[in-house]
């Protein structure tokens, strides 16, 4: 396991479930 | 931590937790056996083989949940993915040396959402077997 915990690709399992992605940021743009 | 009752194994895909709908799990640990036997090697001797590449497997019975985030969505939103499986023995307990935790990528290359047992006396159940798709890293620290 060399790649970061979480992966890529269970951060998007978790943007698809509309679920909090460890690590994202908001931004202003994502408010509006 | 001495033998314990295997009723409360942790098992997370993609940072979800899915223990409560696991009722059978099993992580095999293997890897490819590559011959290496050569010439002048003698006629009483035997084959000789080496470590190959890791070829681990999980398997794994679920109880199916079609709710949001519950096991089903969890597995179609990483069908045809390899994301990350953390399993530990009995969850609840600390990671140490006598409650590893097991971190392996695994492809979700099949579902079966609908189907096994599939009949009507059982509660709807899925059973299946994950392809490893990065060797198994096993830890005594840390955090299920």
């Amino acid at each position: 396991m060399a790649d970061q915990y979480p992966t890529e690709a269970d951060k998007e399992v978790l943007r698809k479930l509309g679920l909090s992605v460890p690590g994202a940021t908001t931004t202003k743009k994502d408010e509006e | 931590m001495a033998i314990y009752l295997d009723n409360n194994v942790g098992l997370k895909i993609a940072t979800i937790d899915l223990s409560q709908y696991v009722t059978s799990i099993t992580l095999t640990q293997t890897f490819d056996e590559v011959e290496t036997t050569a010439m002048s090697t003698s006629a009483s001797a035997s084959h000789t083989y080496a470590k190959g590449l890791e070829s681990s497997t999980l398997a794994v019975d679920f109880l199916n949940d079609h709710a949001a985030s519950a096991v089903q969505a969890t597995l179609q939103a990483a069908y045809g993915t390899s994301v990350t499986a953390v399993v530990i023995p009995v969850k609840g307990t600390a990671v140490s040396a006598t409650n590893p935790l097991y971190t392996v990528s695994i492809l979700i290359n099949n579902l079966t959402p609908v189907g096994a047992p599939g009949t009507p006396a059982d509660y709807a159940r899925s059973s299946m077997t994950f392809t490893c798709t990065s060797s198994v890293a096993y830890a005594t620290t840390g955090s299920f």
